[in-house]
């Protein structure tokens, strides 16, 4: 099944396609619901993202590189509604919205 | 709820500790638009000096460069505006209110604390002596959640925006400071409609590609400063605010231990400490240091009003206050009726006035998320009706 496969280096940090996931999923702008968090560790300059992939594995795309866990390895970070209790990427039936909206392609198909 | 907003405002009196929530109506949104043009709508229902905050139609949302939302001053009635960026505009988009007014005295320094809705005045006499930076990690960690964003009162007279400072030449942080409010905290926990989410969407993907060709290779702070001010030291990462293709700031290294990297948006003080032979090395720690105390260097700034200001010689010098009504946060972008429609609209002024983009898609954008047309002659007349008041 094809999945998204970030590429940090590219990453300009704007986390667009946390916005872009609930726009499409739901019709809304909101950061509550997307199967992509953006992360930022502001005093570090540290930025990257997680998405829930379906199965439940969460993807952590850091600056140092990307990393898969299984479920229930982490948590899913410290937010109001942590990843693991959000709706896994379906990859929009297979046009995924924020690949399309990435300005810098740090987010690609991969088949 | 009125597309694209929570049809919702906040008025925090200081004097006695009040927090009221109105109700704000479709009809009103029509005629204002938003973001400052809204503020300054509600602003002549208050009398005295205040603060205030709002949103733009477009803050927070996917459209390229939406990442403002809008922080105003007014002071012996004269009303000043500057963009709160990086992530702020998008959490403060969703905290449930469209605009917040503040107005009085707090009798003990508080705080302001929105989420969800919800809006606490919180007491915090032990904020008061802390540095602007200090104050974002004791309130997040306080709350517990690194996502909120902190605006930070200070004694130099500019607010930070959590360890980001730079952006506030209309005096928040000083004005803040007299009204005995130390911070004003977000996290948006809410959200908001969009009509024609699908229209909404595709457009925005396109105008961010289209961004992105336009930029032509720009990346990071020196890519917006002057041929003669060159940046000798080493920049880790380039980054922009949210949903916006244009990563204008960069990550560099403090040599503050508490603080190892900040995050370079201040082209104004760089250029000023470039013009004044500041040794590569030590640039970036001298900018943490003024701006931690609130300090935003101008062409006038010297090495004697630099050491004032590390040293806490606060009467010694003078703060930095833009002579525009609507800051553009970059040195050689004047202000501008299309500068006025970027804080109407909510989108970054300096997005608007370095890469000059045409508002015609951004009004159809507009269009799609509100169900209604909206057209560029109505903000153009929107816009000069501001420049105007």
């Amino acid at each position: 099944m094809p999945q998204i496969r970030y590429y940090p280096e590219r990453c300009i940090g704007c986390g667009g396609c946390e916005i872009v996931c609930s726009l499409q999923r739901d019709g809304c702008i909101s950061t509550m619901t997307s199967s992509i968090m953006f992360h930022v560790e502001e005093e570090r300059g540290y930025f990257g993202i997680i998405l829930k992939r379906s199965g439940g594995e969460l993807m952590l795309g850091k600056p140092e590189g990307v990393e898969v866990k299984r479920p229930g390895e982490i948590t899913g970070g410290g937010s109001a509604k942590p990843i693991a209790m959000r709706p896994a990427c379906d990859i929009c039936s297979g046009d995924p919205k924020c690949v399309k909206y990435c300005p810098v392609c740090a987010l690609e198909v991969e088949q | 709820m009125p597309p694209l907003f929570f049809g919702s405002m906040l008025r925090v009196d200081l004097s006695s500790g009040s927090v009221e929530e109105k109700e704000l109506d479709d009809g009103f949104f029509s005629e204002n638009i938003g973001g400052a043009m809204m503020v300054h709508g509600l602003l002549e229902d208050v009398d005295g000096d205040c603060i205030a905050i709002g949103s733009g139609p477009l803050t927070g949302s996917t459209c390229p460069g939406g990442s403002a939302a809008i922080a105003c001053t007014r002071e012996n009635g004269k009303e000043r505006y500057a963009p709160i960026l990086v992530n702020a505009g998008l959490e403060f988009k969703l905290c449930g209110f469209d605009v917040i007014i503040i107005t009085g005295t707090a009798k003990i320094s508080c705080y302001l604390w929105m989420r969800d809705k919800v809006a606490d005045l919180i007491g915090s006499p032990d904020l008061e002596n802390k540095y602007t930076w200090s104050m974002a990690s004791k309130i997040r960690k306080d709350q517990g959640d690194q996502r909120i964003q902190v605006l930070s009162s200070s004694r130099g007279g500019s607010a930070s925006l959590n360890f980001v400072s730079g952006w506030d030449g209309i005096l928040l942080g000083r004005k803040m400071r007299e009204m005995n409010i130390v911070a004003i905290a977000f996290r948006g926990m809410g959200e908001t409609e969009v009509t024609d989410y699908s229209r909404f969407l595709s457009q925005s993907s396109e105008m961010m590609r289209a961004s992105k060709r336009d930029l032509n290779g720009k990346t990071g702070i020196p890519s917006i400063l002057p041929e003669d001010c060159t940046l000798k030291f080493p920049l880790r990462r380039h980054r922009s605010c949210s949903s916006c293709p244009f990563p204008c700031m960069s990550y560099a290294d403090t040599g503050i231990p508490e603080h190892p990297e900040m995050l370079l948006m201040d082209q104004r003080s760089l250029i000023s400490l470039c013009k004044m032979s500041v040794p590569d090395n030590e640039i970036v720690g001298t900018l943490a240091k003024i701006h931690r105390h609130g300090f935003i260097l101008d062409e006038t700034a010297s090495r004697n009003s630099i050491d004032s200001m590390i040293d806490g010689r606060f009467n010694d010098v003078k703060s930095y206050l833009t002579k525009d009504r609507f800051d553009s946060i970059t040195g050689g972008v004047e202000e501008s009726a299309e500068i006025a429609k970027a804080y109407i609209l909510g989108i970054c002024p300096r997005f608007v006035g370095l890469l000059r983009p045409d508002l015609q898609p951004y009004c159809e954008l507009l269009s799609h998320g509100t169900g209604k047309e909206i057209t560029l002659g109505k903000i153009t007349e929107v816009a000069e009706s501001l420049l105007r008041s």
